[in-house]
């Protein structure tokens, strides 16, 4: 009795050790005052109310949630095409000038085409670019062909992320020489779906199906 | 003796509880505190409300958190203008495929169709000429069915109404007892806005410059 103003004192005695187990010195301090207080405001709710209001806010809750998960995710919110406005207009830019630099090409420049085409280009367009060329090489300095390629309108149909899709018509326009007349002139009207892809900051050709 | 004169000693004695002390200690204390006020409540009781009352305080910042969101996101102008772009490319692609449909053994429903895919100066032409279309068509005796390969909106002007949209249409032509031939067409639709959706307001094949040649 006469220890147990002095915990201190008390503690060294062990006399009280086993009954008060070295917890209640750090326990009565800040536990108790908070927790009357919370529970005098809390206690006039009733448990169902509580139940109730707990299975109201948890179906808000799970309601709302689907909803926005719904409107952010669906296809139309993926795609910032139009949306957003800078994007789209550097996608239809820069794939404009790539589509150039791929479908143009003169006979007697036919390496610097190349090289300038492949840097347009990912490397998952290489196999079928490698197949366009093959031909152009074949074809063009036996014939003298010429031809300039114009991005006639584009529209970019899709933008999520690093990946584009645009629907563009192109036009080509070629000279060719022909053996006892005069250089001949075609003309071709393309549709192409064109896969651009983000590449360091540089949108390139990943793919191009023909319409 | 200890209970009686020693205050910590007070605190820390729970009603009949000396093991399980550790795992206990929030509950008895809530016990306690509710037996000093409510004049002995059910032991598990308190231990429930505690918990409900923060089950409550966490549903409800949640259904704010995704109320909130879900508000942002409907009242979003860029999923507002992802949406109408989409609304223009779907009601573009019919409307392509509308106007380029028209079987000679019924004009009558197919330029109904056109009428209702188009408005403005392209209905008016529509309207005007409907005889004579019906006329052409009936005597050609022709039948032709389009499907889009691709399309996609260029502009979209939404205060105005107004869209510029690109349509790579083919059209398959089967001229009565022969064999159809498939022309592929590259359009452009300006698209307006009508209490019925988007209508066809101009209509234009886009040709190579030199494509004459």
């Amino acid at each position: 009795m006469t220890t147990t103003p002095h915990p201190a004192r008390r503690r060294a005695t062990g006399i009280r050790r086993p009954r008060v187990a070295g917890h209640t010195p750090s326990r009565p301090a800040p536990a108790p005052p908070p927790v009357p207080a919370a529970a005098r405001r809390l206690r006039p709710v009733p448990l169902p109310a509580l139940v109730a209001a707990l299975v109201v806010l948890v179906g808000l809750a799970v309601l709302f949630g689907v909803e926005n998960a719904q409107v952010r995710g669906t296809p139309s919110a993926q795609n910032t095409a139009l949306v957003d406005i800078g994007t789209t207009a550097e996608v239809s830019q820069q794939v404009t000038a790539a589509l150039k630099t791929v479908y143009s090409f003169d006979y007697t420049r036919l390496d610097q085409n190349e090289a300038a085409a492949r840097a347009v280009i990912t490397p998952g367009f290489a196999g079928q670019f490698d197949q366009l060329f093959r031909q152009v090489r074949e074809l063009a300095p036996q014939q003298q062909a010429v031809a300039t390629a114009t991005v006639n309108l584009v529209g970019v149909r899709a933008i999520d992320g690093d990946t584009a899709t645009l629907l563009v018509f192109l036009d080509q326009q070629a000279t060719r020489a022909q053996a006892g007349a005069g250089p001949q002139q075609l003309a071709a009207a393309g549709r192409l779906t064109v896969t651009a892809q983000r590449v360091d900051g540089t949108w390139k050709i990943a793919a191009v199906d023909p319409r | 003796m200890t209970t009686t004169d020693d205050p910590e000693a007070v605190l820390a004695e729970a009603p009949g509880t000396a093991q399980p002390r550790r795992r206990l200690r929030g509950a008895e204390q809530v016990c306690e505190d509710a037996a000093a006020c409510d004049g002995g409540a059910p032991a598990a009781a308190p231990v429930l409300r505690r918990g409900l009352v923060v089950a409550v305080a966490l549903a409800a910042v949640a259904a704010a958190v995704f109320g909130a969101l879900w508000a942002s996101a409907a009242s979003s102008p860029e999923l507002a203008l992802a949406r109408d772009r989409d609304a223009v490319l779907a009601d573009a692609r019919q409307s392509a495929i509308n106007l380029n449909t028209l079987d000679y053994r019924n004009v009558a429903a197919g330029l109904d169709l056109w009428q209702q895919s188009s408005t403005g100066q392209v209905l008016a032409e529509f309207q005007q000429n409907r005889e004579q279309y019906a006329k052409l068509v009936q005597e050609s005796r022709r039948a032709t069915v389009a499907s889009v390969a691709d399309a996609a909106v260029t502009e979209l002007d939404e205060r105005a109404g107004v869209a510029r949209v690109l349509v790579a249409v083919d059209v398959t032509v089967t001229p009565e007892g022969q064999v159809p031939a498939v022309t592929r067409q590259r359009l452009q639709m300006e698209m307006t806005r009508t209490p019925a959706g988007w209508k066809t307001s101009r209509l234009s094949p886009v040709r190579a410059p030199a494509a004459a040649n």
